[in-house]
């Protein structure tokens, strides 16, 4: 193993960081025009319907 | 002014999918209507941040009929329609799709008293306060298991992770069973331990 020479890496992982609204809003932007699969999209919401009514009292 | 019309003034350096934002922001305060922002949007508040394809929106059915002709009228098109839910298709590449989840006036009301407020592009939402979120993903699980498992389940647990939820409490553990089912708080208890 000594002999590979690997790095160790001491520190911990990086927080991970939390996007604002807007930050989000650009995220998703960019993923829609970049990796958006319109065809396994629409398949994946008739899938993951649910329809029954959703009720708080 | 017409929605349309009002779409124009959204600056142009904003991104694309702010216009959806606008039009509904636009829409709500014009016809007194009330939607409640559910779906990836509510969850990043919640310092959980995933991928989303649409906007999603909690209301009446009531509510979303005063706006859906504006809607239409904005380039939106109805994709799948149930008895419980709406998804439109954005007909252009400036409009994210969206989707408008249906409950009775007195669920929406409950919701809206609770929410918190949050800004998009500029305007004011609201999103469900944390323990509603939960409830509207554990029922989601509840009566789309196979489906819903793979995409609600990880998002509770990341929620309760980044928000202090103690699985163990007892107002979880109610609302877990109340909206969920007993299998999904074992398999909750299961992934705290």
């Amino acid at each position: 193993m000594k002999e590979l020479n690997l790095p160790i890496i001491k520190v911990g992982a990086p927080k991970h960081k939390v996007l604002s609204m807007d930050d989000y809003l650009k995220f998703v932007e960019f993923n829609l025009k970049n990796t958006f699969d319109e065809k396994a999209s629409a398949k994946w919401k008739r899938l993951s319907a649910v329809n029954v009514p959703f009720v708080m009292r | 002014m017409t929605v349309s019309r009002r779409l124009k003034k959204v600056p142009e350096k904003m991104n694309d999918s702010a216009s959806a934002f606008h039009l509904i922001a636009d829409l709500t305060e014009e016809k007194g209507v009330t939607c409640i922002l559910i779906g990836g949007f509510a969850v990043n508040h919640y310092k959980v941040t995933r991928q989303t394809t649409d906007v999603d929106f909690l209301t009446t059915k009531a509510y979303f009929e005063k706006i859906a002709d504006s809607l239409e009228k904005a380039g939106y098109k109805k994709d799948l329609v149930q008895e419980t839910f709406i998804q439109l298709k954005g007909s252009e590449s400036l409009l994210m799709d969206m989707d408008f989840m249906f409950v009775d006036e007195g669920t929406l009301k409950k919701i809206q008293d609770r929410g918190v407020g949050v800004k998009i592009a500029g305007r004011s939402f609201t999103v469900p306060a944390l323990h509603d979120l939960l409830a509207l993903k554990l029922h989601s699980i509840k009566f789309n298991p196979k489906i819903r498992m793979n995409t609600d389940f990880p998002d509770i647990i990341n929620l309760m992770r980044a928000n202090d939820v103690n699985v163990k409490e007892k107002k979880f553990k109610e609302l877990c069973l109340r909206f969920g089912t007993h299998e999904v708080y074992e398999k909750l208890l299961e992934a705290f331990r």
